[in-house]
């Protein structure tokens, strides 16, 4: 079950967004509820952590409290990590990136473009059920890269393959997407890897998701990849490929 | 017995290449390489082995590197350098064999079991010395932080092929003259103290040159600095005459409110004031954010870059919210790779329909992140070919900057790159743990 919740201190556009969620909802036959709206954040905190589910969060970011925009949603992302929040602002204040990257933001609403107000609410709250009720939403198994400040989650079926860099302390991940660089040696991710029969170290340097592989050259030993991009194989690694159960 | 030592003989330059330029990369072709090198050695050692041969030998190694073996121009300096790794190791042993056993220099070439020893012992070496050789370049390439400036490197390529060169000249007078010991003695010594010499020169000239860049930099940093000043002075000029405008404008709403003229009021505000009051908000510039990042060279250079981007009619978004004062690297390796970033991202944003730039930098408790996103137009160029060298969307003969931006963060433990494409904007995202 999605729940919404408001938090902005201006009384008047606090109501403002109440009475524009509400008529969406109404219009648009959500299966959500607007589960809060108030101008204090710990409420906020108290009655979202409890609630045990997660939720769609639209918070102003100046909320002359202790805590600012920001801040509320960082203690937001401690108990909801899959929360989608939304914040509510006026133009001189946006910082969009920053909040997109410190807290994983869905979207940002400015408050003085008034005509457009609804619409871009109904937005929000269509990516946000939309997200909350796909089929991936639903437990498959993933990639955790963890560091201090943040949690990456990549689902093993986005990971096309794993690479060797020039620091032997870094390895490259590849997703459709594009290519991240993260901590760990080879080994140890096939290691962790090995549970998984997709993923198969078919060279020194990569470690391949073997459900993403378009063809292999048997000449040259290159693996083409769904994206285009070539790995190359040992010739032990090019038995291991040929030898899996369901090798094209 | 020639046919072994020529077997041997012809192994020491494939060996010392192979090990010099040995990665787990290469592909097969590399090896092939080798492989075809080593078959040219030996046909020529066993028709006829004399200097042209070995010129020819030369030539045909060059053009296998660069067509076969896949390697850069600027591998093909380990062909020289090997030669004269292995005729420092034959003459070294060589020399070595002369002194300790009473023969003559025919007997140790030609006969059992001085020559085959003495070339087998000469393998070894080779083997070791060519391990040596290039864990040096390594801990060199390692400890000169900049990469080598053509001009630089090709002074020092030139001066190897001249040592080579005549190095070449110099075992054919001597053959000429039947290796005399004392001239095989005297002919080491010179070597090396020629080799020595230039090496050494050679390391001055690097020296001197990168003492002007730093120069260079230092008055390029200034220069950048002092736009910024320009820029945000400027910036505080228009604020200022906001300031002035908005006491009319609360004037002309306090006229309109003691009349209870509340139509013209209406009409005043719709009007005059929200419209302008979106035009003053449509530039997301704030340059000024800038001043969050505490490295007067880092914030010049950046600045520099936006600045310039801005009046290319790029839209460039700005966003910094907190301070940053240590960056946990170099801050030259930093100020170079964003300056990279930056060019390509302007580049690219200012072919697309879009113009969008957007600099954000974030500063948590374990790390700091730079991220630049850029509107593109696509040239399907799959992500991962754009860091080759050569590759880019510009053209031929370019792309050397991402490969630049690779070199220089592989020396970094602490430092993550990302680069992907999302919503329409191709982003480079720098990721700094604090140590």
């Amino acid at each position: 079950m999605l729940h919404l919740y408001i938090c902005e201190d201006n009384a008047l556009h606090r109501q403002q967004l109440v009475s524009t969620i509400e008529k969406i909802i109404l219009m648009e036959n959500f299966d959500l509820t607007l589960k809060c709206a108030t101008a204090d954040p710990d409420e906020l905190c108290s009655v979202a952590s409890s609630a045990n589910d997660t939720g769609l969060y639209f918070l102003d970011i100046d909320l002359h409290a202790e805590i600012n925009g920001l801040e509320l949603a960082q203690k937001i992302r401690q108990f909801d990590m899959r929360g989608f929040i939304v914040f509510v602002t006026t133009h001189s204040e946006m910082c969009s990136m920053t909040f997109s990257y410190k807290v994983e933001a869905m979207d940002f609403i400015v408050k003085d473009d008034i005509e457009n107000l609804h619409q871009r609410i109904l937005q929000c709250i269509q990516k946000a059920y939309e997200r909350y009720s796909s089929p991936n939403n639903q437990t498959q198994p993933v990639f955790r890269i963890s560091t201090r400040d943040r949690e990456q989650c990549i689902p093993y079926d986005h990971i096309l393959f794993f690479e060797t860099t020039a620091n032997a302390h870094k390895v490259l991940l590849h997703t459709y997407d594009g290519f991240m660089e993260i901590p760990g040696q080879l080994k140890q991710l096939e290691l962790q890897l090995s549970s998984d029969p997709r993923f198969c170290r078919c060279h020194r340097c990569f470690l391949i998701n073997c459900d993403h592989i378009l063809h292999i050259d048997m000449k040259t030993h290159m693996v083409t990849l769904d994206n285009q991009e070539t790995c190359l194989a040992s010739s032990k690694g090019i038995k291991l490929l040929l030898h899996r159960p369901d090798s094209p | 017995m020639t046919l072994f030592t020529n077997f041997l003989t012809s192994a020491w330059i494939p060996l010392a290449l192979g090990i010099f330029l040995y990665h787990p990369k290469r592909p097969r072709e590399f090896y092939v390489g080798l492989d075809l090198i080593f078959a040219a050695l030996f046909l020529t050692a066993t028709i006829a082995g004399n200097e042209l041969t070995l010129l020819i030998n030369v030539a045909f190694m060059a053009l296998l590197f660069y067509f076969v073996m896949g390697c850069r121009l600027i591998e093909l300096i380990y062909i020289p350098i090997s030669y004269i790794l292995i005729v420092l190791c034959d003459y070294g042993i060589e020399s070595l064999c002369l002194t300790i056993f009473p023969i003559s220099t025919e007997t140790m070439l030609y006969e059992y079991p001085y020559s085959f020893y003495s070339v087998l012992l000469i393998t070894v070496l080779v083997t070791i010395l060519a391990f040596g050789g290039r864990f040096v370049i390594r801990t060199f390439k390692k400890r000169i932080r900049n990469p080598f400036h053509p001009s630089v490197l090709l002074l020092i390529g030139g001066n190897l092929i001249l040592c080579a060169i005549l190095f070449l000249v110099n075992s054919w007078a001597g053959r000429q003259n039947g290796f005399p010991e004392s001239v095989l003695k005297t002919n080491l010594i010179l070597f090396c103290i020629y080799a020595f010499s230039t090496i050494l020169l050679s390391l001055f000239v690097f020296h001197t040159f990168a003492e002007k860049e730093r120069i260079e930099r230092k008055k390029e940093e200034y220069r950048q600095l002092q736009e910024y000043t320009n820029q945000v002075e400027q910036m505080y000029g228009q604020l200022r005459a906001f300031k002035h405008d908005y006491t009319n404008i609360l004037l002309s709403i306090s006229g309109y409110l003691s009349e209870q003229k509340y139509r013209e009021l209406s009409e005043y505000f719709y009007q005059s004031i929200l419209p302008d009051n979106q035009k003053l908000n449509q530039s997301q510039y704030r340059l000024h954010q800038l001043s969050h990042i505490q490295n007067p060279a880092l914030k010049g250079l950046i600045s520099s870059k936006l600045i310039y981007a801005h009046e290319l009619g790029i839209h460039v978004y700005i966003d910094i919210l907190d301070d940053i004062e240590q960056f946990y690297m170099d801050m030259v390796d930093l100020s170079r790779v964003i300056g990279i970033f930056l060019d390509n991202a302007i580049e690219a944003a200012s072919e697309s329909p879009e113009k969008e730039l957007r600099f954000n930098a974030v500063c948590q408790p374990h790390s700091i992140a730079f991220v630049i996103s850029n509107s593109f137009a696509d040239h399907q160029i799959p992500l991962k070919k754009l860091e080759c060298m050569g590759v880019s969307t510009k053209g031929a003969h370019r792309g050397m900057g991402l490969h630049n931006v690779n070199t220089i963060l592989s020396q970094y433990d602490n430092v993550f790159k990302n680069t992907t494409i999302a919503d329409g904007f191709f982003i480079q995202n720098l990721h700094i743990q604090k140590k």
